[in-house]
């Protein structure tokens, strides 16, 4: 029942927080931006239309959108983002969180490659490049917070924060921070590494790979990206601001555990659309560099704490 | 202007001769002249920017054997203007290196030329047909096709890249996808009916186009223009560079995702368009011109307005630039992206900013003076030797403050002008012109030189309109600098010459 109700909040939350992040980059850039609901509208609009299909289009097509946004509810599933006491799908690997993600993206661009557009192959790339190079990071980042205790699974290593002082590690829970902060803004897709709200076709790269698509696919597709998202945020907060989490199924503390992860995952979108609004895209060949400093800081981050 | 005739043979060798003594192909025209003097014609008109001179190369093809000998093999700027005439009056480049349609796009229509005499204004042309080749690409090599439509809302043009990786090692553009036909609708109009349609060639140059346009019947019309007039072209000439400049630095911005500088610069550019729209009536400046001077006078209260506001956005722009200028990702995404070298403007004829920023010092208001400049132009202009992205948004702002100078300047003139002078006509009435008589017109707009050339018929209609644009000198420039660099810079890249599509295609 906890674990159903966790699962539809995300889904049904991660718009919103899309909405919201326009919304302060709007602020910041001077205009008034749209309410943080119009990705809600958006989809409306989009279920409303025609799906056109290209002619060269395999049966991929066709089911990719609904198969990529399956997995992502399994990633849900997997994810604590209220209490860390309530069934999950795994008991909460990370192994089987970051597969699911993975086999997501894999989906994705198979989706792009189906197109059969050129803007795809280009995005599908440099999608690969990137997650090749992040996966690795956020692994290790995970293990680092883990280390001492063997945890290997969401809900373990909640209890560790819970039961020792997790500022008692300051160096290696500040490592694992930026570090993760660091492969959040290039799996969200997010400037200085990918722009969001370009138009420009050569840049793109997770655009790229969903251009051609209409209608329903769009919106699930958009949807999607949404809900990897607000799961993205969600792991960053479970495993370096834990503040909150309920530990128990009691109707108290997960009230007060719905209020702080919503708050947190503002303030977190908030501190995203900042940083986005400070910079310009980086060369695309800068990025390996970008993710190979998150790496030493991961790698560091074992080292500090198994030196504790 | 020195006009030399030759045999449609010689076209080669003669204009090959001008390019070695330090002329430039400005623009070429070809003409429908078999009504009067039963062949079409060519005038290839160059321009010496050190010696400050013109010269005229006609010839005249025969309607039996409409051929010439191609200039391009030797004067590779030459290229687009005789596609241009193959498509439209159907007279064939012999020995053209590259003579597939350029404006017409597709295999080449057998007898249709829409520019000829023959062919009523409003004819529509048969469907295209078009063969398509198979690709052979070395191995690793592909192929990326841009466009013409695009995933903003912008103007249509074709680019294949080909490509290694993501290394763009060549580039081929297709543009004309909005040509309307404007030269042929401008025929038969009345000279002074003309300036309402030139002004429709490009949006953000409309202010440029209506004054090559006057000043060529004014030329051609032996037309002179009142004082006044001549100091209130140059404040709104001015104008266009400022809004159009500041506007460009922000879309420059918007190629790297560059939100401040883009939001910032576009605001600014806004400001400086409405403020243009209280002015004038127009936010694009039209209407404001006439054929023989101006429309509209610049009253004092008006000029205390237009000098207040520059102010203030020149003070807002000098901190956004400066902003931009010290974002560290920005300029690494800006330094050695995109560079035009020297020998590449030269040997296209590239105008411009573009121009000035590959090292080459050529602007029409310095070396073809027009309206006031003559007065007001300093005798050195601004350049950047570099030729990369840096050095086109660097030489923008730099220009900005010459215009600004510029218009403060042309205001105080105008105000000793009211106070002393007896006249206040703002435009000379146009006389009947001489049948035939020929003027060309020259003013620089924000992305360039822009010529007109203009023919008058035998009773003060247009016989002939050919609009040059800046953007149809520097379009062929672009794909030499795009070699080399990653295809994600090739926005970037474009942006950085900001070229206008409508008034290269017309």
């Amino acid at each position: 029942m906890l674990d159903a109700l966790q699962v539809i909040l995300i889904l049904l939350f991660a718009p919103f927080l899309q909405g919201f992040i326009h919304q302060v980059k709007a602020r910041l850039q001077g205009r008034r931006g749209a309410s943080p609901w119009q990705p809600y509208r958006e989809y409306r609009k989009l279920l409303g239309k025609d799906r056109l299909l290209s002619t060269s289009a395999s049966p991929i097509t066709r089911v990719a959108p609904v198969f990529i946004v399956g997995l992502l509810i399994a990633g849900c599933a997997t994810l604590p983002a209220l209490t860390s006491s309530a069934p999950l799908l795994a008991g909460g690997s990370f192994f089987v969180f970051l597969s699911l993600l993975a086999f997501a993206r894999f989906a994705t661009l198979m989706l792009g490659l189906d197109s059969g557009s050129a803007f795809a192959g280009m995005g599908a790339g440099r999608d690969l490049l990137f997650g090749v190079l992040t996966e690795p990071i956020v692994l290790l980042s995970l293990i680092a917070a883990g280390l001492q205790r063997a945890a290997f699974s969401f809900p373990s290593l909640l209890a560790v924060h819970a039961s020792s002082d997790i500022w008692g590690k300051l160096p290696a829970t500040l490592l694992v921070l930026i570090a993760l902060l660091m492969v959040l803004i290039v799996e969200t897709g997010r400037l200085p590494i990918d722009n969001p709200d370009t138009h420009l076709e050569l840049t793109m790269i997770h655009e790229g790979l969903t251009l051609e698509l209409t209608g329903r696919d769009l919106a699930l597709i958009k949807w999607a990206a949404a809900i990897r998202q607000t799961l993205w945020f969600t792991l960053w907060l479970d495993v370096c601001l834990p503040v909150g989490i309920a530990t128990t199924v009691a109707p108290g503390p997960l009230l007060v555990a719905l209020l702080l992860w919503v708050g947190k995952c503002l303030l977190l979108g908030l501190v995203v659309a900042v940083l986005e609004s400070l910079s310009a895209k980086m060369r695309i060949f800068l990025v390996p560099r970008y993710l190979s400093f998150a790496l030493t800081l991961a790698v560091i981050a074992i080292l500090a704490d198994a030196a504790l | 202007m020195r006009t030399e005739t030759i045999n449609p043979t010689q076209v080669g060798m003669t204009c090959a001769g001008y390019v070695e003594d330090g002329f430039r192909l400005q623009t070429m025209v070809a003409a429908d002249e078999r009504a009067t003097k039963g062949v079409y014609t060519l005038r290839y008109l160059f321009f010496n920017d050190d010696e400050r001179q013109g010269r005229e190369v006609y010839t005249e093809l025969s309607p039996d054997n409409p051929t010439f000998t191609s200039a391009t093999p030797l004067v590779p700027a030459a290229n687009w203007y005789e596609r241009e005439a193959y498509d439209l009056l159907g007279l064939v480049p012999v020995g053209h290196p590259d003579p597939r349609p350029l404006i017409l796009h597709g295999d080449r229509l057998a007898e249709v030329y829409p520019l000829r005499k023959d062919f009523p204004v409003d004819g529509v042309l048969p469907a295209v047909e078009r063969t398509m080749t198979e690709l052979h690409l070395p191995e690793g090599m592909f192929e990326v096709p841009v466009g013409p439509i695009h995933a903003g809302v912008i103007e249509p043009g074709h680019f294949r890249f080909q490509m290694r990786g993501e290394t763009v090692h060549a580039l081929s553009t297709t543009l004309f996808y909005t040509h309307r036909g404007l030269e042929k609708r401008a025929e038969n109009m009345s000279l002074s009916d003309g300036l309402a349609l030139v002004e429709q060639t490009c949006g953000v140059c409309s202010l440029s186009h209506a004054l090559s346009y006057a000043q060529a019947v004014e030329s051609l019309a032996q037309v002179a223009v009142p004082e006044q007039a001549r100091y209130i072209r140059v404040v709104w000439a001015e104008m266009e560079r400022l809004y159009n400049h500041i506007g460009d630095v922000g879309n420059i911005c918007a190629g790297i995702g560059f939100s401040f500088g883009t939001m910032q610069a576009g605001r600014l550019k806004e400001y400086l368009q409405r403020l243009q729209a209280r002015l004038t009536g127009h936010r694009y400046l039209r209407g404001v011109l006439k054929v023989g001077g101006v429309q509209q006078s610049l009253t004092a209260d008006q000029s205390h307005q237009l000098m207040h506001g520059v102010q203030a956005i020149m003070a807002e722009f000098a901190e956004v630039a400066d902003a931009i200028l010290s974002h560290e990702t920005a300029c690494d995404r800006f330094r050695m992206t995109g560079v035009l070298s020297e020998s590449a403007v030269r040997s296209w004829g590239a105008v411009g900013p573009t121009a000035r920023a590959s090292g080459v010092a050529r602007d029409a208001r310095l070396q073809q003076a027009h309206a006031a400049y003559a007065d007001l132009f300093p005798d050195t202009i601004p350049t950047f030797v570099q030729g990369d992205v840096m050095a086109r948004l660097l030489q923008r702002i730099e220009e900005t403050q010459i215009s600004a100078k510029l218009i403060a300047q042309a205001i105080s003139h105008l105000t000793t002008i009211r106070e002393t002078s007896a006249t206040t006509d703002l435009y000379t009435p146009l006389p009947s012109v001489e049948p035939y008589a020929t003027g060309i017109g020259v003013s620089e707009s924000p992305r360039g030189e822009n010529v007109h050339f203009v023919m008058a018929g035998a009773h003060g209609q247009i016989e002939r309109l050919r609009i040059r644009s800046a953007s149809y000198a520097n379009w062929p420039a672009v794909p030499e600098a795009v070699p080399g660099n990653l295809i994600a810079d090739f926005p970037l890249i474009n942006k950085s010459f900001e070229l206008c599509y409508a008034c290269c295609d017309r």
